[in-house]
């Protein structure tokens, strides 16, 4: 099963390969520490601010750059 | 764009047989963009996969027949940006199930904030009946399938749970891509060997990332990691690495649970010395007379209560009712239905799921 873990390391290679850069454990350690930080804060406010659980607040942030985007771009 | 009524309509599948999965995962997006005001139309489109590609690989056999696997890949949004996401090998997947999952990714993705839409796929097969000769034919079979469809500079395809197994499938894909087009070098697979080119520390992500997670809860909450009582349910490989991890940052592991049962010390348990006690089935609890039961484990006493069983029917409306934990942090297999996390909402525990 995917999940962010995963994720955020295959996007950190992807990067790396783009930038042909190796980037070393701990580099991307603090990378990803950061990034999982800033993932649960966003996630907290949310929740907090609409009184709802992590979960649906997890789902509200991750749907709508997608679905910002796609407005910008037109719907069909 | 700004003032779009919301549409309450909920989602109707259209052939009458839509799988659980892409149902729950539809409801899930049609519900998060509801709250956000968008319209019926905008649901309408991010709950509908983009492009869905099948391909029909033939292998051949290690005693000489040839036999046919379905793949398949989906891309959930049309979009700029290129897409990413895992490649499943199992037996009982179908194409709805590869929807719902890019549908999933691209939640990941809008969560992490990195540029990029969902994208899953599958093989469908059971890996564990295949030889490494034949796995590997079947990796290069599906790049081989599927790099003339998938336009491939605009797809990242990534390891499922990021093994040394799967690692090795990310190798060969890349392999094969490379021998297509030398000039996608690096731009179709995610997720390799460090050798060639992948990050170190791949193999515990995912435990990895809950670390993180429960680091940072436990500072927005006020409670320190360090002296904290933890409950680990479910002691495979996740629930191992957090609960090392954790008692190295000098919490205190409780209680531990696995399919036979689970051990509650209040004075603390010694995870290296449960570790070295396992079989070779990596149980523990069976070998300890003291073991009490999973259910009352969860109930018992502690500050953390970390899910990393992959079993969905122990948390049954009634276990959460006893829950005790302040903080209940769930990893990434996705045990506690909708209804129980609502539950524990509303008894103001503070439950995540990485979602």
């Amino acid at each position: 099963m995917t999940n962010l873990g995963n994720l955020t390391l295959s996007h950190f290679e992807a990067m790396q390969h783009e930038q042909r850069v190796t980037l070393s454990e701990s580099e991307i350690n603090t990378m990803f520490k950061d990034t999982m930080y800033r993932v649960f804060d966003q996630v907290f406010e949310e929740a907090k601010q609409h009184s709802t659980n992590m979960r649906e607040a997890a789902a509200r942030i991750g749907i709508k750059r997608h679905a910002e985007a796609l407005n910008y771009r037109g719907l069909s | 764009m700004g003032n779009m009524k919301r549409n309450e309509q909920t989602v109707v599948d259209q052939d009458g047989n839509e799988n659980r999965r892409i149902q729950a995962m539809k409801s899930t997006i049609q519900n998060a963009l509801g709250a956000l005001d968008y319209t019926q139309d905008t649901t309408d489109i991010l709950t509908s996969a983009y492009r869905s590609f099948t391909v029909e690989i033939p292998i051949t056999m290690d005693d000489g027949s040839i036999r046919i696997f379905k793949g398949y890949r989906s891309q959930h949004i049309r979009s700029s940006q290129p897409s990413i996401g895992s490649v499943i090998l199992h037996p009982n997947l179908d194409e709805q199930d590869v929807q719902a999952l890019a549908m999933k990714t691209s939640l990941h993705t809008g969560l992490l904030n990195i540029p990029y839409s969902g994208a899953s796929g599958a093989i469908i097969c059971n890996p564990s009946d295949l030889s490494f000769h034949e796995l590997e034919q079947l990796s290069r079979g599906y790049i081989r399938a599927l790099l003339p469809l998938m336009n491939a500079t605009k797809d990242i395809i990534t390891p499922d749970v990021p093994t040394p197994a799967n690692l090795q499938l990310m190798a060969w894909m890349h392999d094969e891509v490379e021998m297509i087009r030398p000039d996608l070098h690096h731009k179709v697979v995610a997720g390799l060997p460090e050798s060639l080119g992948g990050v170190p520390g791949r193999e515990h992500s995912v435990a990895k990332g809950a670390k993180f997670t429960i680091e940072r809860a436990a500072e927005r909450l006020n409670m320190s990691v360090q002296d904290a009582n933890i409950i680990v349910h479910g002691f495979g490989n996740t629930g191992v690495y957090l609960a090392r991890e954790l008692e190295n940052k000098e919490a205190n592991v409780i209680g531990v649970s696995d399919g036979h049962g689970a051990l509650y010390d209040q004075d603390g348990l010694d995870v290296d010395y449960l570790l070295d006690r396992r079989d070779s089935f990596g149980m523990v609890t069976n070998l300890f007379k003291k073991s009490i039961s999973t259910e009352r484990l969860l109930g018992s006493k502690c500050d953390i209560l970390v899910d990393a069983s992959l079993d969905k029917n122990v948390m049954t409306e009634q276990v959460a009712d006893t829950i005790q934990a302040k903080l209940v942090v769930e990893t990434a297999k996705q045990t506690l239905s909708e209804s129980r996390v609502d539950q524990l909402f509303q008894r103001d525990l503070w439950s995540y799921r990485k979602l």
